[in-house]
């Protein structure tokens, strides 16, 4: 069933969207080996015929109890492990991550390539399908069951600065109700929260991440300002169907906040057309 | 001992012998990997975890019985011991039964004195086994509990 | 590491985020950035579970697999979320499934945290000493009841002196 916009989310004509994943993890299955890889990139590869390889992602879950902090994650190590591949679309702008606990949709801004973000139901359309796929090949292999533990959906904001010596603070102060750096002059930014929430019977099931920080474009002097929000749980069940359904409410969830903690003259600049 | 029941495979059915009786006593190993510090400093326990069915489709958890043990000659420590094992302890065959198991004879190219304890193992069962669990062979400074 | 596309060596966005991991490093080596070490309970945490997913096939004498990878970080920031930097080590022990055990003895009162699956744990605290079955609750992601009961178990762990400073 594809997916329908919710009448209510904030819309943007040009939104400083860089980056978006979507993705989830998922039990690895015990007869999958590294060898079968090609297997894996022959499901995608008539529209991703590219490939990269990337050092592979430690697992990684939402837990709750203690207040969350920007404690490192420690990623054990387990012997040999696995790539994770990236298979690219012929323009580099879509790409899947496949490795065995993890499998993600990516869309990325491209320098020299004229495109748009294509949207969340777009995106939300094909990784339904992509994960199919894996799924119905990790059955072939004998897996019992195809069980996502976890579901997560980033969106990565670019907002550059004027190049100017406090154009740091005052780019900042223009763009997030969350921060007032007026009183300062401002080198550099990292600002982050997080924040849980519940489900309609009052369970904890999910975080959102919100970072905010300084960073500038490899090979030239634009400094610029990143903002990354994250949406990350575990489904109500490991279906595909539940996963989907998560995912559906972190991209509300992650709409939502970015109008929130963004201003009214901010939201002019990007065209909020709701 | 009468051959236990079998699949077309061959493989042993989860079943009560009926030369198992209910006064015997059988025999768990203990893994090295099953001993833990107290944090009071109160010495070694066993944990719980060495008290639970092995992963196997149907398998339950490994026993040795010691009647036969002693009457094929075995000697206890050298026949239980060795490899992953560092201890033992002992069941009398009545309170698994009345747990629900079922005490079967499971014997292996091996180990002719292999038995099987089956049914449903959850976290309330492992934890009354392990109070119900007493010394075959004694590791030394470690409690049962 | 990200999910991000931008995550590679050719990325071409550089963070100016002060608190880096650095990849590749045992855990004693790891910090905050800020010079702090882990807690004591972390880097023994850490360095027990790297053993149990390192475990041998058989380990238990019969087809025993290892701790399954996602179990053990799992079990990790399961941890994370339970104990405060001052909380006495738990013990971790394998399951015969690729499952875990995580727990703590202090004074007559045990605390088992049995790890199934990812979002799956089984949570026991109670004694062996005594008659009752104790209190036992079955989890997914919220610990909360858990970091009561290791909260109250630091806090005697604290007073007999022997947290370090």
């Amino acid at each position: 069933m594809p997916s329908i916009r919710p009448d209510n989310l904030p819309d943007f004509q040009r939104p400083p969207i860089y980056e978006v994943a979507i993705g989830v993890q998922f039990e690895p299955t015990p007869q999958y080996q590294q060898i079968l890889a090609h297997e894996i990139w022959a499901l995608y590869r008539a529209d991703f015929p590219h490939v990269e390889y990337q050092r592979a992602l430690p697992p990684s879950f939402e837990t709750f109890g203690r207040p969350q902090s920007t404690s490192i994650n420690i990623d054990l190590a387990g012997g040999a492990t696995h790539d994770r591949f990236w298979f690219l679309s012929p323009d580099k702008q879509e790409l899947i991550q496949f490795q065995p606990d993890r499998l993600l949709h990516n869309w990325r801004k491209v320098e020299g390539v004229q495109s748009e973000y294509p949207r969340f139901e777009k995106m939300i359309e094909k990784f339904t399908t992509e994960i199919g796929l894996l799924a119905d090949y990790f059955k072939k292999l004998g897996q019992q069951e195809f069980v996502i533990n976890q579901c997560e959906i980033t969106y990565i904001n670019h907002i550059p600065l004027d190049g100017s010596v406090d154009s740091t603070g005052a780019v900042a102060n223009r763009t997030f109700k969350v921060i007032d750096l007026s009183a300062l002059e401002v080198e550099s930014l990292n600002f982050q929260m997080n924040e849980q929430f519940k489900n309609p019977d009052g369970k904890l099931f999910g975080r959102l991440h919100c970072k905010i920080q300084s960073a500038y474009q490899r090979g030239a002097s634009d400094r610029i300002l990143v903002l990354e929000l994250t949406v990350r749980g575990a489904p109500e069940t490991g279906s595909i169907a539940s996963a989907i359904s998560f995912l559906e409410m972190g991209r509300s969830k992650v709409v939502q906040t970015f109008a929130k903690i963004t201003t009214e003259e901010a939201h002019k600049i990007w065209g909020r057309v709701q | 001992m009468e051959e236990p029941p079998r699949s077309p495979d061959g493989k042993v059915i989860p079943h009560d012998h009926a030369e198992i009786l209910n006064d015997h006593v059988v025999i768990r190993r203990i893994s090295k990997e099953h001993l833990f510090s107290a944090q009071d400093g109160s010495g070694t326990r066993i944990s719980s975890m060495a008290y639970q069915a092995s992963s196997e489709p149907g398998g339950g958890m490994s026993i040795d019985l010691l009647n036969l043990i002693v009457t094929l000659g075995h000697d206890s420590a050298t026949f239980l011991l060795g490899g992953a094992y560092v201890g033992a302890v002992r069941f009398v065959v009545e309170p698994l039964r009345a747990m629900q198991f079922k005490v079967g004879y499971d014997p292996l190219v091996d180990n002719e004195c292999h038995g099987e304890v089956w049914g449903k193992f959850n976290d309330r069962k492992k934890r009354a086994l392990k109070r119900a669990a007493r010394w075959e062979i004694e590791i030394p400074d470690v409690s049962l509990t | 590491m990200t999910v991000s596309a931008f995550s590679s060596h050719d990325s071409n966005v550089l963070s100016l985020d002060l608190f880096r991991l650095r990849a590749g490093l045992g855990v004693e080596e790891l910090s905050t950035g800020a010079g702090n070490t882990l807690p004591d309970w972390e880097a023994a945490a850490a360095k027990r579970l790297e053993a149990l997913i390192r475990l041998d096939h058989g380990w238990d004498g019969h087809a025993a697999p290892p701790v399954s990878f996602h179990n053990a970080h799992f079990a990790f920031q399961m941890l994370q979320s339970i104990c405060g930097d001052d909380a006495p080590a738990p013990a971790i022990v394998p399951g015969f499934d690729g499952d875990l055990q995580v727990e703590w003895q202090y004074g007559g009162v045990q605390i088992e945290l049995h790890v199934l699956a990812a979002n799956e744990v089984i949570a026991w605290r109670g004694s062996y000493d005594a008659e009752d079955e104790g209190e036992e609750v079955e989890l997914e992601n919220d610990f909360t009841t858990v970091e009561r009961w290791v909260s109250e178990l630091t806090s005697l762990f604290e007073a007999d002196g022997r947290a370090t400073a």
